[in-house]
């Protein structure tokens, strides 16, 4: 784990959630699905602020998260990390399905990203109206996305933690069907410590075991969701 | 009355409290200066689960945090750590969450043959009674020094005075349980997190050097110059908890 004092350098909406661009050290720089903890130097928030990989550019990187409204361009914020596990897009996936449900699927562009650079074909399934989404990447309502477990070869899929016992309801995957192929799943719930203390907050039920989201995770396998 | 205590050396600076840097200690400090002690989190003579209801709600001043102390257990936490605790360049003190005197007195006992351990710390769930609370700080008392662990909800109650009398080493000030409304209407329980809580530290603190038994400052700090604050009002050393999570916050000028 690394730690640095970096910049914002930029504050952007994209509507309900907001990003910030870092001027952040190379070795920091969160892979798709891992996460880093900031906290400003000055500000009166308490806990740390998850902040996800949306782009990387040149020197600095676009987050998202759920930020700090003292948050401004030019301020100081302690940043740690890069934590966790992040998504694994195996070099052969040529047919990626992405799936969101929750009200932004920023998380998941730099796995578009990464598809794109392959060469693969993108479908995005989310159940909100997208926006600023590159021209390669098919956009189709959450209802479809059954469909993808015929055609897909990887599936990158985002849910809040209170969604997960209805995972399978809402990804149309029976209890019956396994995944003939990789599906993930970023896992989306507060995470105080970032993996530092272990203190079970963040814990998940995966094949009957408790896991931590902060250290294990985010990202697991779908299909060990309980 | 004269009475029977371990001695122990505690340098002033920070120490983590219980639960915030896992059971061994970390690669590297989360702040420049090291700890002068590690305290590992809270372990269970028997594996515990994450608590069902596990939830963290952030309001004004603060969190509430409620994770019902997940522990693997005492045996495995030996098998994983022992090691680490032998290697480590800081003392080790181990945060025992006391349910049983017996359970309490094994896990003392097998301390005590422990490299790296050099102090036991004590809590107990918040529904043991008091006289139960006396039996498990009489079933810690050994050869390791022992820091009783009081959250600061608790300094007025009886049966403190009866508990330091037994042997305690130290006294350390830990977080004061709450209860807050979820959005859903639903009440729930756990630890108070916060700088709202550092005006209840710096007051327990008052208090509980009057006992004469060293005290570990905890609850609420921010900035490094409240670490300085409360060492002056007489705390051994100070506990650090969501800082460590978080980074100083800068000081302010008054």
């Amino acid at each position: 784990m690394a730690f640095a004092i970096c910049e914002i350098l930029e504050i952007g909406l994209a509507d309900p959630e907001r990003t910030i661009r870092l001027a952040c050290p190379p070795g920091m720089i969160p892979a798709p699905g891992q996460y880093l903890l900031a906290a400003g130097l000055g500000a009166d928030e308490i806990l740390p602020t998850t902040l996800f990989l949306t782009r990387a550019e040149g020197d600095s990187v676009e987050l998202c998260g759920e930020l700090p409204t003292g948050w401004t361009p030019g301020m100081k914020i302690h940043v740690r990390g890069p934590f966790g596990i992040g998504f694994r897009l195996p070099a052969k996936a040529r047919r990626v399905a992405v799936v969101s449900l929750t009200e932004h699927y920023l998380r998941l562009l730099p796995v578009i990203q990464l598809a794109n650079r392959q060469n693969a074909g993108v479908a995005l399934f989310s159940t909100h109206l997208v926006v600023d989404l590159p021209a390669e990447v098919e956009a189709l309502p959450l209802e479809t996305v059954k469909e993808a477990w015929s055609w897909a070869d990887y599936m990158a899929v985002e849910a809040r933690f209170e969604q997960l016992t209805q995972l399978r309801e809402f990804l149309g995957l029976r209890v019956d069907i396994h995944p003939t192929f990789t599906a993930e799943l970023l896992v989306l719930t507060p995470m105080p410590c970032g993996g530092m203390a272990d203190c079970g907050v963040c814990s998940v039920n995966l094949n009957g075991r408790q896991r931590l989201v902060c250290k294990d995770g985010p990202v697991f396998e779908l299909i060990s969701v309980d | 009355m004269d009475i029977d205590r371990q001695r122990m050396a505690i340098e002033p600076g920070w120490i983590n409290a219980a639960g915030t840097l896992g059971l061994a200690p970390p690669a590297s400090w989360p702040l420049p200066q090291p700890p002068s002690a590690f305290v590992t989190n809270p372990i269970s003579y028997r594996p515990r689960r994450s608590a069902q209801e596990r939830c963290i709600q952030t309001m004004p001043g603060g969190f509430l945090l409620h994770t019902g102390w997940p522990s693997p257990g005492f045996r495995e936490v030996l098998r994983q750590y022992r090691a680490r605790w032998a290697r480590s360049q800081v003392p080790i003190w181990v945060h025992l969450l006391g349910d049983e005197p017996t359970h309490v007195e094994k896990m003392t006992r097998q301390l005590e043959e422990t490299e790296g351990v050099e102090a036991i710390e004590i809590s107990y769930a918040h529904e043991v009674m008091p006289d139960e609370i006396l039996d498990l700080v009489r079933s810690a008392i050994g050869e390791l020094p022992l820091v009783l662990s009081i959250p600061l909800d608790r300094i007025g109650e009886a049966w403190l005075r009866p508990a330091l009398e037994l042997g305690v080493s130290a006294i350390s000030l830990s977080p004061p349980r709450g209860a807050a409304l979820r959005k859903s209407g639903q009440v729930i329980h756990g630890r108070l997190y916060g700088p709202a809580i550092l005006p209840l530290a710096m007051t327990a603190l008052e208090r509980m050097v009057q006992t004469g038994i060293p005290v570990i400052a905890g609850g609420g700090v921010m900035r490094q110059s409240e670490i300085d604050g409360l060492i002056r009002a007489g705390a051994a050393t100070v506990q650090l908890d969501f800082v460590l999570w978080r980074g100083w916050q800068a000081d302010k000028i008054d």
